[in-house]
């Protein structure tokens, strides 16, 4: 069996396996490293989690995602609904976050709106939303804004990476620009690459972080 | 790596970490065997510390001591939490709410009924984890049967391995009997650990996985 072919199957597997998704009609061909999604799901989250099963695979460097989000033809969920169910989320799971997002839904795009503190309260409001039944798609526009000060951010941020056991800290940099950081170099897996994304949130005063670490399976 | 060095990572790790506040909780290391003490002010914080914890290099294990300490005196009640749980549960995509029951005790939220497989089970544990007010959260929910040969699951579980970009199959040993799987062999990390188990419960046919895999030390 050729490469591609193990590939092929190994990512369906993940798919077929993948409790977040329905992915009965999910196409993927895989090309020497790289993965192309094609099909339809149900929902914004699966489309996400398509792509996260697939980047789980031994041999995965990329993945293109061409799947198209239909929602279900029954949808029995109207916009400000879900904008409503959005609002609540936030206030359950994020509460001091929460008063500073504005929420907005149009044919099932969400938009969130507002200034945060920190890059992670952006991400985390997204993550909490991004589930609800009829999304079709996130735009986060969410801005962060720290007051908090930036010194060593870039000693700190490696200090994480070598404190973390899944993480080979040699073989990853640190720049930052300001309050942006960027973060470079070489992994195995997708798994290491999200896994360094998640160590720089500690970073006080960071607005955004660039993941530009390469995925080399 | 030392237990005092491994400490001091540790309580670095908590104060890195954006949803944890360490001032209250307590570490003590004893060959790489972490246990937290002291308190925090919700159920998802102390689950995040425990994902801090168990991210560190040289941790093998963790023992949790930790209780939650509410805040809040006007925290919600239990018919709130309730409310809240199947609402998240009802309006998120993955999981078969309507066959999941809350019930919830003095801000202890159990959840029971049958779901399809093992993702699904973690999905609605974490779904209500998050909610103000919640101490703990017992998951008795349990999986449909299936009905497989030992041998077809094991080899679901084999492939479901070699298939994981970060694990190292060639180190995981994989038996299955009466829908029990055991893993034993050594592991690099414990999120390498938590990801083979994860691998495990892939197969439809498992019931229970028995983690035996072992964290290298150094």
């Amino acid at each position: 069996m050729s490469d591609d072919k193990t590939l092929q199957l190994d990512v369906m597997a993940e798919l077929a396996w993948d409790p977040h998704l329905d992915a009965s009609h999910i196409g993927v061909a895989a090309e020497g490293a790289v993965v192309t999604l094609t099909g339809h799901v149900t929902s914004w989250a699966e489309k996400r989690a398509a792509v996260a099963a697939a980047r789980r695979v031994r041999g995965v460097g990329a993945v293109a995602n061409e799947i198209e989000v239909r929602l279900p033809a029954d949808r029995k969920w109207h916009d400000d609904e879900i904008a409503k169910r959005a609002v609540d989320i936030l206030h359950w799971s994020c509460p001091q976050v929460a008063p500073r997002v504005k929420i907005t839904v149009t044919a099932g795009v969400l938009t969130l709106e507002g200034t945060v503190e920190h890059f992670f309260d952006r991400m985390e409001a997204e993550r909490n939303v991004h589930r609800l039944h009829g999304i079709v798609r996130v735009d986060n526009h969410l801005i962060v804004s720290s007051q908090a000060s930036l010194a060593d951010v870039h000693d700190k941020i490696e200090a994480a990476f070598r404190r973390n056991a899944n993480l080979a800290a040699d073989h990853l940099s640190v720049t930052a620009d300001g309050p942006v950081v960027t973060l470079r170099g070489r992994v195995r897996s997708w798994q290491e690459h999200d896994i360094a994304e998640r160590a720089a949130w500690g970073a006080p005063g960071v607005t955004e972080v660039n993941n530009l670490i390469q995925v080399e399976p | 790596m030392n237990d005092k060095q491994l400490q001091k990572d540790i309580l670095a790790e908590l104060d890195w970490e954006p949803f944890v506040n360490p001032a209250h909780i307590g570490v003590s290391v004893d060959h790489g065997v972490v246990t937290l003490t002291g308190h925090v002010t919700s159920f998802a914080e102390k689950h995040a510390a425990a994902e801090a914890v168990r991210r560190v290099r040289g941790v093998r294990a963790l023992v949790q001591d930790m209780h939650v300490q509410l805040t809040d005196p006007l925290w919600p009640d239990d018919a709130d939490i309730a409310t809240a749980a199947v609402a998240r549960l009802s309006w998120r995509t993955g999981i078969p709410a309507e066959a999941i029951k809350v019930s919830v005790e003095n801000g202890g939220v159990m959840l029971t009924g049958q779901v399809e497989n093992h993702g699904q089970r973690e999905i609605a544990a974490a779904e209500v984890r998050d909610i103000p007010g919640v101490r703990m959260v017992v998951n008795a929910l349990t999986l449909r049967p299936a009905v497989v040969s030992p041998a077809d699951v094991q080899q679901r579980i084999e492939a479901a391995l070699r298939r994981n970009a970060l694990i190292d199959a060639g180190q995981v040993a994989v038996m299955v009997a009466d829908g029990v799987v055991t893993l034993t062999g050594t592991v690099h990390s414990l999120y390498e650990r938590e990801a083979a188990a994860w691998a495990a419960w892939s197969a439809p046919g498992t019931r229970e996985v028995l983690n035996e895999l072992a964290v290298a030390g150094d």
